[in-house]
């Protein structure tokens, strides 16, 4: 599906993978690290830089040799200039081509100069609020001992974070034993972030041949943000409960509140249930019954496939964010009316919290909700084996478990998945994020898929609540109340 | 997410506007015919065009634009000096704005760029001033029919053949 603008993100980072699994396998000529000037030497055929090898970055640990070519055809127009001063008998003109020869000449001999750079990084806080502006500091410090005339490092900002203010680039020349410094601020969103190791290119001083190369920090730099669960939301389980007192009413007869039957006074029942009045009309002892409450097992089943990342805009957010920030709070909501609570993810890493009750488990649930890998602010780059989770998941569910699908429901797989486990016996509600838009025919025509594919669930007894990107997720759980 | 403004990918602003001036040198070098200024100014616009808006095609047109009407000075009637600057800058002008160019592209206009520019520049302008100086002395020494001449083409002849061995 390639209907929805986010998709142009997710569909940017396969891409990006497959490049990285490239670059992985290397190429034969080009040992890792090593300082061999001759990949590019003065009796080797020259490789050209086409417009692949250009743009190709490298990996961790590989350094990359160019010729950039930006003085190629100067050695032309100073034959140009000669032939010109010959024809025309001027002999300042053939001179001017003394010009050409020696930019040919220098730009022929330059060498990709040797990055020894050191690389050091200071976030100002490593645990911060969502939304927080968190400032970063890198130094770059020339460890060699050659002159760097022209050196640009570009810092390994996690993908899921935004620059919030200022460049996390530079461009600076480095004497031995130089630093310079540079820093900027990204905002902190939900997720444990990896700082990537930056990228360095070196030129020598005419710019006709560059090094590109990795430089990483001594430690690891590390931004973890856990955003709070947010206020509780009540979304109705359904009903399927446990044997554990809770708010859900059956109908079997029991303590409530909720009227259900009356019945024989039977020895042992409780004295305030039995209906006096009754007896003092002067008929016989008997008991009333109320509905019992129970509580419910609901696992919320977060769809967190690269098919689920998708968002209505460049920058907004993801259906899996929305989504995560929901399970958060409809997790909340479903803890304080007494039920048990547990997390598991469609993704193609594994992810399972066992349903719980108490505080423990609350901060449980809030760790794995911000931090978990699988359900990363960026898609998964792994491959999704679909029976395999849905056979594990399956074999974890406790028997008497709903499930709260949170899945955008933009293919058709999410919809079977809520569709095989309600066949299994585990009553399902989908909760599905709207991230469609309207405005090429399209992303239209993904918009009323998703639709039919809402209605086809309500009318196969699955509850699909709607929630569109502009609505606030207690609204939207009201209005399906109301629907229902 | 992916949130926060794009960024700025337009060329540096500090080697653009040295592009920019060593047009002008170009240009006031070139002056010996209308002619020759013309088709320098052409080139010079275009220089203009290409390291505002980025474009290297641009940029490539008009440096070759400056390059003809610096060898039409030449013909015209420009002296070696002359001719020998007009050259220079003109490569200059090259160098100038395709960093400008590639700087931008790879660091944007929000990064801090200037030190590598300016050595980047200075490196440029003393390799040029260089050649060109040596140009001129094998001139000179030429017109005064000193044996040091014949040394000096030799030298040129053997940097052309390292050239254009690439």
């Amino acid at each position: 599906m390639t209907a929805w603008s986010g998709s142009e993100r997710t569909a940017g980072d396969p891409e990006r993978a497959t490049g990285t699994r490239e670059r992985d396998t290397g190429g034969p000529e080009r040992d890792a690290g090593g300082p061999d000037l001759t990949t590019t030497g003065r009796d080797g055929t020259e490789r050209r830089p086409d417009a692949e090898d250009r743009s190709r970055q490298p990996s961790v640990g590989e350094t990359i040799d160019r010729r950039t070519g930006r003085w190629r055809g100067a050695s032309a127009l100073a034959l140009l200039a000669g032939a010109v001063g010959i024809f025309t008998a001027s002999p300042p003109v053939v001179l001017a081509g003394v010009v050409g020869v020696a930019v040919a000449a220098a730009a022929r001999a330059a060498r990709p100069p040797k990055i020894d750079l050191e690389l050091d990084r200071t976030l100002e806080e490593t645990d911060p609020e969502p939304g927080a502006a968190v400032g970063v500091e890198v130094t770059v410090r020339n460890a060699g001992d050659a002159f760097l005339a022209d050196v640009r490092v570009v810092d390994g900002v996690p993908p899921g974070l935004a620059v919030a203010a200022g460049s996390p680039r530079l461009g600076t020349a480095l004497r031995p034993g130089d630093e310079a410094r540079f820093s900027y601020a990204v905002t902190a969103a939900r997720g444990a972030h990896r700082f990537e190791p930056a990228l360095a290119l070196a030129r020598d001083a005419t710019g006709a041949a560059e090094r590109a190369t990795r430089v990483t920090t001594v430690d690891e730099t590390r931004l973890t943000c856990v955003p709070a669960l947010g206020a509780g939301v009540s979304l109705a389980p359904r009903a399927r409960t446990t044997g554990q007192v809770g708010r859900i009413p059956t109908a079997i007869g029991g303590p409530g509140v909720e009227f259900h039957a009356t019945r024989e006074y039977r020895p042992g029942d409780p004295l305030s249930r039995v209906d006096w009045r009754r007896l003092a009309a002067g008929g016989d002892l008997s008991t009333v019954d109320f509905r019992e409450e129970r509580a419910a097992v609901v696992v919320l089943l977060i769809d967190a496939r690269e098919a689920a990342y998708r968002a209505p805009g460049e920058n907004a957010e993801s259906a899996v964010e929305r989504v995560t920030g929901a399970a958060g709070r409809v997790a909340v909501g479903l803890l304080e009316a007494g039920d048990r609570v547990g997390v598991a993810a469609l993704a193609p890493e594994p992810c399972w919290l066992a349903p719980g009750a108490g505080t423990a488990h609350r901060a449980r649930l809030r760790e794995l909700l911000g931090t978990h890998p699988a359900l990363s602010p960026t898609p998964p780059e792994e491959p999704f084996f679909p029976s395999i989770r849905l056979r594990r998941l399956r074999r974890r569910l406790p028997g008497e478990a709903q499930v709260v699908l949170c899945s955008p429901l933009c293919d058709d797989y999410a919809a079977s998945v809520a569709r095989r486990l309600d066949a299994h016996g585990h009553s399902v509600t989908t909760l599905a994020p709207d991230p469609t838009v309207e405005d090429t025919p399209g992303r239209q025509l993904a918009r009323i898929e998703r639709d039919n594919r809402l209605s086809e669930l309500r009318r196969d007894g699955i509850p699909a609540i709607d929630w569109a990107a502009d609505e606030s997720l207690a609204a939207a759980l009201a209005r399906a109340g109301r629907e229902r | 997410m992916t949130g926060g403004p794009a960024t700025d990918r337009s060329p540096a602003r500090l080697s653009a506007a040295l592009a920019l001036g060593a047009v002008l040198v170009a240009l006031a070098a070139s002056a010996v015919s209308v002619l020759a200024l013309l088709v320098g100014g052409g080139g010079g616009v275009a220089v203009a065009v290409g390291v505002l808006r980025g474009s290297r095609a641009a940029l490539g047109v008009g440096v070759a634009g400056l390059f003809a009407g610096a060898l039409l000075a030449g013909v015209l009637g420009g002296g070696p000096v002359r001719l020998l600057v007009a050259v220079a800058a003109t490569a200059f002008v090259w160098d100038a704005g395709e960093n400008a160019i590639g700087v931008g592209e790879q660091l944007g206009r929000a990064a801090d760029t200037a030190r590598a520019e300016l050595v980047h520049a200075g490196a440029s302008a003393g390799l040029l001033t260089t050649a060109a100086g040596v140009g001129l002395l094998a001139f000179a020494l030429a017109g005064g029919g000193s044996p040091l001449a014949l040394v000096a083409l030799l030298l040129g002849a053997v940097l052309l053949v390292a050239a254009l061995r690439e």
